[in-house]
């Protein structure tokens, strides 16, 4: 291993150490690098006439879990309010020590947080409950970011004659994000964002679309039967083939799906849900 | 002094940072040029995206990156280039640069601009590394002098010296950092002119200046306030010595309105006025 090579891996253990420079110096993997204690700091880094070896190294220590904090109370707001920002900050802590940044931007660092918070998190209340609230979040973060595509409209939807609906296939927009929850979350995380007060509620089954429009993001409820469909349709099943599918889920009520199939319709083309149209075989 | 590439003297620019959207596409600012964190526009094709191609359509844009990880000893990551090189095609890039500095090691990414040893063994690793960026990206890679907060005892150059004869053996530009060099210089008990004779500045293409926090003990580069009055003498003194220059004010965290950001950035104005007055 390259002398420099050796430096960065060792500086990097010690920056990213969760227990700090000092600590982590004595860390297996640091002494595999570089067997320094304390008092030897000096051989690799030089002291300043003000700060030791050590304090210098902490410099870059101490702003490194901070700043990557920050960026996820942004991400995790709802989380956070939750937690409150102490037990947010040992959590957050602890999932940027299982789970570092391996990104360029930061844009992905709370990737993996709510698998995180459901597998491996220590000590925390409404386990459940917030874990569906950062599915959400985070969702929110991946339709931000997702791929542009030209959506089709109402009026292109509705010139498509009748009788070629059944074997229509309608593309979804990769904005969009279909989740299956088993708490109602939606109405805290709107709660929390308006600052009103909002009691953790009972376990629910709800389904939620987070969809994007014109740049901004929009999170709504749907029903069962709402959400089976658009399954069915992101599975490229053709549109006949979709509203069989969900008919035939148990708790979907098929008479009402059927009745309410093109005002639903409508309703997500203007939400922008579709983005290509196509015939199956 | 012209860059050896002549690479235009923009005149003075500013961030493109998202607090400013709004003001931007509502006003369109008179700002000679944008300089934006390529890394906040890669990966997403959302508002930042769509803000930045409206902005690109209207004025110059520069792109500064700081995840290139130059300095890593990691394998040069392609995809990242592949990405860095379409955005500049996308927005017509004037150049684009990044930090001389490693970002993370062994596949990881510490987001912050940490510092290597300044010594053959790295310089010779570095050149090398900037080539391969600079044959890929088809154009000079202008790098930047990054604050720094320890020495490496294995250091055996000083700084300004190692960034002369990195850039003319990688054959890549530079962006001198005023602020970074009073802060570098007053955590290592250097003397900042010293450091500002030492650099080659027909490979300066930029400026940057900036706010920093004095903790006291040391510096550290926060870009979250004004330029102070020895950082603006030294700016002075770098224009006397580059010519005008295109200049960057940065300001990243407690960010004012835009009015305030522009306002202090046109202060170098009155520098440059010195310049182009007294070397015309």
């Amino acid at each position: 291993m390259r002398k420099v090579e050796q430096i960065e891996r060792w500086m990097q253990t010690l920056v990213m150490h969760p227990q700090g420079v000092e600590i982590g110096l004595q860390s297996d993997s640091a002494q595999a690098l570089l067997p320094l204690e304390k008092a030897s700091l000096d051989e690799v880094v030089l002291p300043s006439r003000d700060l030791s070896a050590l304090e210098r190294i902490s410099i870059y220590a101490n702003m490194y879990f901070p700043r990557l904090i920050e960026v996820m109370e942004d991400d995790f707001p709802t989380v956070r309010h939750i937690f409150g920002p102490d037990l947010f900050e040992k959590t957050a802590k602890d999932y940027l020590t299982r789970h570092p940044s391996t990104y360029p931007n930061l844009n992905a660092l709370g990737k993996q947080f709510p698998q995180y918070l459901a597998a491996e998190a220590q000590d925390m209340p409404h386990r459940e409950f917030v874990g569906a609230v950062a599915v959400v979040e985070r969702a929110i973060q991946d339709v931000f970011d997702e791929r542009r595509v030209d959506r089709i409209s109402i009026e292109k939807l509705k010139a498509i004659p009748s009788e070629s609906w059944n074997r229509m296939q309608l593309q979804l927009t990769p904005a969009l994000r279909l989740l299956r929850l088993d708490y109602p979350v939606n109405d805290y995380i709107s709660a929390v964002r308006e600052d009103r007060h909002s009691d953790i509620p009972a376990p629910k089954a709800t389904h939620v679309a987070v969809y994007r429009i014109d740049y901004r993001v929009w999170r709504t409820d749907l029903s069962l039967a709402q959400f089976e469909l658009l399954c069915g349709l992101n599975q490229a099943l053709s549109l006949g083939e979709a509203v069989e599918a969900a008919a035939a889920v148990p708790g979907v009520d098929a008479d009402i799906l059927v009745d309410a199939v093109g005002k639903w319709f409508e309703r997500w083309a203007s939400q922008g849900f579709f983005c290509g149209i196509g015939s199956a075989r | 002094m012209a860059n050896r590439w002549k690479f235009p003297d923009l005149g003075i620019g500013v961030g493109l940072r998202k607090d400013h959207f709004g003001h931007i596409l509502e006003n369109w600012p008179a700002v000679d040029w944008f300089e934006i964190v390529s890394e906040n526009f890669m990966d997403t094709e959302g508002r930042p995206l769509y803000v930045l191609d409206q902005v690109a359509e209207r004025y110059p844009i520069v792109m500064h990156g700081v995840s290139m990880s130059i300095g890593s000893t990691d394998p040069v990551d392609f995809d990242y280039l592949r990405k860095l090189k379409s955005l500049a095609e996308r927005v017509d890039a004037v150049w684009l640069g990044d930090h001389v500095c490693w970002t993370g090691v062994a596949g990881l990414n510490g987001h912050d601009l940490y510092p290597i040893p300044y010594n053959e063994e790295t310089l010779e690793f570095l050149v090398e590394r900037i080539r391969i960026v600079q044959d890929f990206l088809e154009r000079p890679l202008i790098l930047e002098n990054p604050s720094t907060y320890l020495t490496f005892a294995s250091s055996t150059m000083p700084e300004q010296v190692f960034l002369a004869r990195m850039s003319e053996n990688a054959d890549c530009g530079l962006l001198l950092d005023v602020n970074n060099v009073y802060v570098t210089c007053r955590n290592h008990n250097l003397d900042p002119r010293e450091y500002l004779e030492g650099i080659p500045y027909d490979r300066v293409v930029q400026i940057h200046l900036a706010g920093h926090t004095d903790k006291g003990t040391h510096c550290i580069d926060t870009h979250d306030g004004r330029v102070i009055e020895p950082v603006w003498d030294l700016y002075l003194d770098a224009l006397k010595r580059a010519g005008a220059t295109a200049t960057l004010l940065e300001w990243d965290a407690k960010i004012p309105p835009f009015e305030e950001v522009h306002t202090e950035a046109l202060k170098a104005a009155k520098f440059r006025n010195t310049v182009e007055t007294a070397y015309a």
